[in-house]
């Protein structure tokens, strides 16, 4: 219970200082989607599976749902749950049916399928064609609101991730990471394991793409770019896995793309490579920090 | 307690097991033992969930276990330690063990039932290691003692003694004395007959997947 009260208290500051300004609070919430899209990550990852293709989980349903609120508030509703129900089942099915190196590639093609194909979903309303490359509108909820309701969500999310971790089905999911064939041995049921994890992961993301709706009023084929499936593998990359700093790093990142593309637009991108290029090295430096400091932590 | 009857497998062109049939009784200590590639790490793992056989029954305790998923065996009560040690990696000893305990008991009591175990087996001194430090003789006690602590009643242990020196090899041995004590039923595969002397109460050869002898 201390050692949560500790971790989240920076996160309870950051929101608490940058609640002051229009813009701030505005970065911050920008800042609570990736973390809780990192969160999401971090669940899946627990159990061995590393998504290359969590855009697909954030924007999915909010797609659906965005798509539904031209028609009507409670076309919406149903089509999020839909959507929500269909992300879940579609990426249980992977975890479930591919080897982990499968799982990496296969999240990553299809979530860029998706990419490609969500433009040409169009459809004519009233004379008024909607959809496409422009997306469709979401109502907005006031910014000091939406502040608080990230905020508390990020909150929340990292306070399940670290009560998982450390509870019987989080040694579970941590023994799945390690070994799937020695976890059957032991009698741990893997698809119950696999499919909580994959909930859990579905929860964090799909918060995150709807504070994404809410923060932008509008939801284009752009929420299944490259850029949102790579980031948590980044964030947690730079932070060695650690959930605190892959929070951190992930507030670090946004802002850091900020300064970057206001120098030259597209500039994070490059930065995204290189990072991606260097994995395996900063992987390994990063996981030898981060053991000693998890240690030094105990 | 365990009856198999007419278990084959194939890969292939290639039969693992030939009509292979046997039965273990209530605190019985079975030795299976053969050259490489007789079929017995096959067997074991048939029975274990972890394979498929293409033939034959499988029953523990007069109910049928032939198909069930590895995680549904073991809540039978066949546990399994597999020939090459597969722990869990990024988890302590301690941790390792006390996993196979959560299955049916809370995390706190799963964590006091491992420390006791280890202090049963004299290995406390390894509870706060991290599993890949562990040396190869090591890595054989905790194989056997988390497949001990899945709450089995018959073990399968897979080629307990291989790649171990002469001193591990007598240490695991006492373990595996202790573990008959306390009249847990066993089946185990050797390369050679005579290490498991005095712990088995039967030998039974497996010579190209076929079994050929029995005493």
């Amino acid at each position: 219970m201390k050692k949560i009260i500790t971790e989240t208290s920076p996160i309870i500051i950051i929101s608490a200082v940058l609640y002051t300004s229009p813009y701030s609070s505005w970065l911050f919430v920008l800042m609570t989607i990736y973390a809780l899209l990192t969160i999401s990550w971090l669940f899946m990852r627990m159990t061995g599976r590393i998504s290359m293709g969590h855009s697909f989980l954030l924007g999915f349903p909010v797609f659906l749902a965005s798509a539904g609120y031209s028609i009507s508030p409670d076309v919406s509703a149903q089509l999020f749950l839909a959507g929500c129900f269909l992300s879940f089942t579609i990426f249980y099915i992977f975890s479930e049916f591919t080897g982990r190196t499968a799982f990496v590639f296969l999240t990553l093609v299809f979530s860029i399928l998706i990419w490609i194909v969500s433009p040409k979903f169009a459809f004519e309303i009233n004379g008024y064609i909607l959809g496409g490359e422009v997306g469709f509108n979401f109502p907005v909820i006031p910014q000091k609101m939406l502040h608080i309701i990230a905020g508390a969500s990020l909150i929340s999310l990292f306070v399940l991730h670290r009560v998982v971790e450390s509870s019987r089905i989080g040694y579970f999911m941590r023994a799945i990471g390690d070994d799937e064939t020695a976890s059957k041995a032991v009698g741990i049921d893997l698809r119950k394991t696999k499919a909580l994890s994959v909930f859990l992961s579905g929860v964090s993301a799909w918060s995150a793409g709807l504070i994404y709706a809410f923060e932008f009023g509008h939801v284009s084929p752009e929420i299944f770019s490259i850029e949102f499936s790579v980031f948590p593998f980044i964030a947690s990359l730079l932070a060695s896995g650690n959930p605190l700093f892959s929070v951190f790093s992930s507030f670090a990142l946004v802002y850091l793309s900020k300064v970057l593309n206001s120098f030259y637009p597209g500039l994070m991108g490059i930065f995204y490579s290189i990072v991606l290029i260097l994995s395996p090295k900063i992987g390994r430096w990063a996981y030898v920090k981060g053991k000693r400091l998890d240690e030094k932590i105990r | 307690m365990l009856k198999v009857s007419g278990l084959m497998k194939r890969l292939d062109s290639i039969v693992l097991l030939r009509d292979v049939s046997f039965e273990v009784e209530k605190e019985e200590v079975m030795c299976l033992y053969g050259p490489n590639g007789s079929g017995k790490s096959t067997l074991l793992r048939i029975i274990a969930g972890l394979d498929r056989a293409d033939e034959g029954h499988i029953f523990f305790r007069e109910r049928e276990i032939t198909g069930l998923k590895s995680w549904e065996v073991v809540e039978n009560g066949i546990a399994y330690a597999f020939q090459i040690p597969r722990p869990f990696k990024s988890l302590s000893f301690h941790e390792n063990l006390a996993i196979a305990c959560m299955r049916y008991m809370n995390i706190k009591n799963a964590f006091k039932r491992a420390e006791k175990t280890a202090e049963e087996f004299e290995v406390s001194y390894l509870l706060e290691r991290r599993s890949d430090t562990l040396s190869q003789g090591e890595l054989k006690i905790l194989e056997i003692l988390r497949a001990y602590l899945t709450g089995g009643e018959l073990f399968l242990l897979d080629e307990p003694f291989a790649s171990l020196d002469v001193d591990n090899a007598r240490f695991l041995k006492e373990k595996l004395h202790t573990l008959r004590e306390k009249g847990c039923s066993m089946i185990i595969t050797s390369h050679r007959k005579k290490i498991l002397e005095g712990i088995a109460d039967r030998f039974i050869l497996l010579k190209e997947g076929r079994m050929h002898a029995e005493n």
